[in-house]
């Protein structure tokens, strides 16, 4: 299963592949990491037709999380990717602008990656 | 048949005769019936003009018929009676050219009957309705022209009289002393004639011009004389009221302020009783000024005020311009400034009056002079002998040329200085006036100088404190992402030590080493976003505190990616559909430069904001979707400076506001919004450096501000 990271914090990169250093020796779980809205649309380009599950924060420069979102949504039908936003506020308005725009799951910062883990196992059965 | 005709005839023509006759006779005593009758009535009205008048309609109705009735019956005595007594019903009203009107009418038809006592008379009624009116210089010369009469009449009672009607005058002319002597020779002739009533009145009219001169013992020795002759005399209370009045207005000057109200209000009772608006101005004017004397504004003021309307209502404004200043001062007094103010324009406006008269006055002064020579002349000459009178004539006929010499020059003196005077006075008023407008504007200066400077103060503070506020939400936000990379890999450090003494245990060096490798380099990430998060409260703290730092070495670079990053998250936590691509294009030769970082910070914060805020006006206002907001900062070092630039793709700003950017309070953000110090704090704190802060713009394209600071070492 690929799942897609998006962040433009450039640690989270590093600290992704240690929280699942076991699941990815274990080739449960392959990790893609971008660093911008844009470069995420790039990755997703370069991988038609594949089950992607995307993970992505709000809050960047440039394209925000949610407009991603909207893309991803909008033009990426065949598989339709699971998209979970990660925001450091947790309200509800962009809760619920995520949940209009077709966010599939939702998380709060700091990621509790024990749930994390769980729920994507969950998506993966 | 015949002479029985012609006897019918004659006893026709007799009896004719007789008939005629008889009517004649009829005639002739209806005339005389007539005549009686008019008498009765001019009288009758004389009579009762001289008591409180009970059906004021009534007797005017009557004064006119005997007025119609004298004419008929060709009467010139009782004529000229009719016109004074109409003269007199119109006095006390406001209109003193009626009361004019019928008093020259009559002193011409007592002239032509030869009835100089009556003339007289009419005289001194003329003098009392000019002085009604404040004109005393007119008021004077009537006084004369009736002691004139009184002296060629020896009438001692009626030279008192005029004697006493001077003295009030030259009262009101503030001539005091004079006035006393005045009343003193009317007392004089009085106490021998024994005329109480007029007495008193002499007596009175001293004890008020020795008021002035501040003679308070003797002023109040000459008032108990009034009263005391008039209570002899068996005269009723309300006709020594004016006694009463007098005395209230010495216990004022003397601070005896319980005993004076105590004489104003039996004088207000009884004006009272007698329905008598006139009478109850002075009680009310006084009482007033006592509670003013003893700082009892609040009660003085209904009382002054209701004199001032009284004042108004019957014309008699003798003492309005007084009362309007006592008014405003007692409103100044409690703080109503602006009702003080309307009171002081009117006491202006009736003081202006006031002055006019005086020149007015002035005009007549000379005239006036020489007639009270020639008076003083004839009076002293009577009560000499005749050889002495020869002997003083010759003296006088030298005191004449001397005087007629001084008065000639006198007159061309006065006339010649009354212009410079009329000008000078005017001058005087231009000038006090002016003085007064520019005290009054310095000191209106002075006080907004001082609610400026702590506005000022205040703004800045606000302006410190909002920026703090933008920051706050940004700050919250930078914080966290760090902390969480604190959290998160010491966390999975701590797994990674459980899985190497795993590793250890299975002799699994390689691995071992491997896993070590990742926990050092969790280590220096924790150690890095823990520095970060340090930075973040650091600035936050410097920030907030006052801007007495130091320079210090600062790495710009990182300094303006800070701010950029907490100004964006700021904007972005208060509005959250905002968004803007951030260029950032860092000179990294600059290394540390000698700046107050927070200061700069502060700089740099605000210009990132105003970007901000430009790029997402532009946006809010444009359907045009292709429109991408961007903010660029861009750091350069060159030829001993350093340069910061701070780009918008925003609406540029207009020609016509980019020259007030800089200015204090100049914002064109809606009320509320911005305090206007952003950019003006921000130039002052880059000239502190040294340095210039400058803008380009675009309209429609952009705007760019630039920092360049010499770089100092």
């Amino acid at each position: 299963m690929k799942i897609l990271v998006v962040d433009d914090e450039r640690d989270v990169k590093d600290l992704f592949l240690q929280r699942f250093r076991k699941e990815i020796r274990k080739g449960d779980v392959t990790f893609m990491f971008a660093f911008s809205g844009e470069e995420a649309l790039d990755t997703l380009d370069t991988l038609a037709h594949e089950t992607v599950l995307i993970l992505s924060d709000i809050n960047m420069p440039g394209m925000s999380g949610l407009e991603l979102l909207e893309k991803i949504k909008k033009n990426y039908v065949a598989p339709p990717p699971v998209v979970m936003m990660v925001t450091a506020y947790g309200d509800d308005e962009n809760y619920n602008t995520a949940k209009r725009l077709g966010a599939d799951d939702f998380l709060t910062k700091p990621v509790d990656f024990k749930a994390l883990k769980s729920k994507l196992l969950d998506s993966q059965n | 048949m015949n002479t029985m005709r012609r006897f019918t005839y004659r006893w026709q023509a007799l009896k004719s005769h007789i008939l005629y006759g008889v009517g004649i006779l009829c005639l002739l005593s209806n005339g005389l019936v007539a005549q009686n009758k008019v008498s009765d009535l001019v009288q009758s009205v004389s009579e009762r003009l001289s008591e409180p008048i009970e059906d004021s309609l009534q007797l005017y109705t009557d004064a006119h018929r005997a007025r119609q009735l004298s004419e008929e019956t060709n009467n010139l005595q009782l004529l000229a009676t009719s016109f004074t007594n109409l003269a007199r019903w119109h006095e006390g009203t406001a209109e003193i050219d009626s009361t004019m009107y019928y008093l020259n009418k009559a002193n011409t038809l007592f002239e032509q009957e030869q009835l100089y006592a009556e003339q007289a008379d009419t005289y001194l009624s003329m003098e009392a309705a000019y002085k009604q009116r404040g004109e005393y210089g007119s008021a004077l010369k009537e006084d004369f022209n009736a002691l004139e009469l009184f002296e060629q009449l020896n009438d001692k009672a009626g030279i008192a009289k005029t004697y006493t009607r001077i003295c009030d005058l030259l009262y009101y002319q503030e001539k005091y002393e004079e006035g006393a002597g005045y009343c003193q020779q009317a007392i004089d002739i009085q106490q021998e004639l024994g005329v109480p009533e007029d007495l008193a009145v002499s007596h009175r009219y001293k004890a008020d011009n020795l008021l002035i001169l501040e003679r308070y013992d003797d002023a109040l020795f000459e008032i108990n004389q009034a009263i005391s002759v008039l209570k002899d005399a068996g005269v009723p209370e309300n006709s020594i009221a004016p006694n009463y009045n007098t005395r209230g207005n010495i216990y004022k000057y003397m601070e005896r302020y319980d005993a004076a109200i105590a004489e104003y209000q039996r004088c207000y009772e009884l004006a009272k009783q007698d329905n008598d608006l006139r009478g109850l101005i002075p009680p009310l004017a006084n009482i007033g000024h006592v509670f003013r004397l003893q700082g009892k504004y609040e009660q003085a003021l209904p009382y002054t005020l209701e004199s001032i309307e009284i004042m108004n209502q019957t014309g008699d404004t003798r003492n309005l311009f007084e009362n309007y200043m006592h008014a405003s001062d007692s409103y100044a007094a409690l703080g109503e400034y602006e009702k003080a103010l309307e009171y002081e324009r009117l006491f202006s406006g009736a003081r202006f009056r006031n002055m006019e008269q005086t020149i007015a006055q002035l005009e007549s002064e000379l005239q006036i002079k020489y007639e009270t020579a020639k008076k003083d002349e004839t009076i002293d000459e009577q009560g000499e002998t005749i050889d002495r009178q020869r002997k003083i004539q010759l003296l006088y006929i030298g005191i004449a040329v001397l005087l007629a010499i001084l008065l000639f020059g006198m007159y061309f003196t006065i006339k010649n200085n009354r212009k410079k005077r009329t000008a000078l006075a005017k001058l005087n008023d231009d000038l006090a006036r002016e003085q007064a407008a520019l005290e009054e504007a310095n000191q209106k200066l002075k006080d907004s100088l001082a609610n400026l400077k702590a506005t000022q103060t205040q703004l800045i503070h606000s302006e410190k404190m909002a920026s703090l506020g933008e920051l706050t939400a940004g700050i919250a936000h930078e914080i966290q992402n760090p902390l969480n990379f604190v959290n998160n890999f010491s966390e999975v450090s701590n797994e990674l030590i459980v899985e190497m003494n795993e590793e250890l245990d299975k002799g699994e060096l390689e691995e071992v080493r491997y896993i070590a490798a990742d926990i050092k380099q969790n280590l220096e990430k924790i150690n890095h976003h823990g520095k970060r998060a340090d930075a973040i409260v650091k600035g936050m703290l410097q920030h907030s505190r006052k801007s007495t730092a130091e320079k210090e070495p600062t790495d710009i670079n990182k300094l303006a990616d800070e701010y950029l990053r907490l100004a964006y998250h700021g904007l972005r936590a208060k509005d959250k559909s905002f968004n803007a691509t951030l260029e950032t294009e860092f000179d990294d030769r600059i290394g540390q430069v000698n700046v107050i970082p927070q200061d700069m910070g502060r700089v740099i914060l605000n210009l990132i904001t105003n970007a901000f805020y430009a790029v997402n006006e532009r946006k809010q206002a444009s359907n045009d979707l292709a429109y991408e907001p961007t903010v660029a900062i861009a750091t350069q070092q060159d030829n001993g400076y350093l340069t910061v630039s701070v780009q918008d793709n925003g609406n540029g700003i207009p020609q016509k506001v980019i020259d007030k950017i800089f200015q204090p309070f100049f914002t064109t953000k809606p009320t509320g919004q911005g305090t206007g110090l952003g950019l003006s704090m921000s130039y002052d704190i880059v000239k502190a450096h040294g340095g210039t802060l400058t803008v380009t713009t675009n309209q429609g394209k952009g705007t760019t501000f630039l920092i360049k600071i010499p770089l100092t070492k």
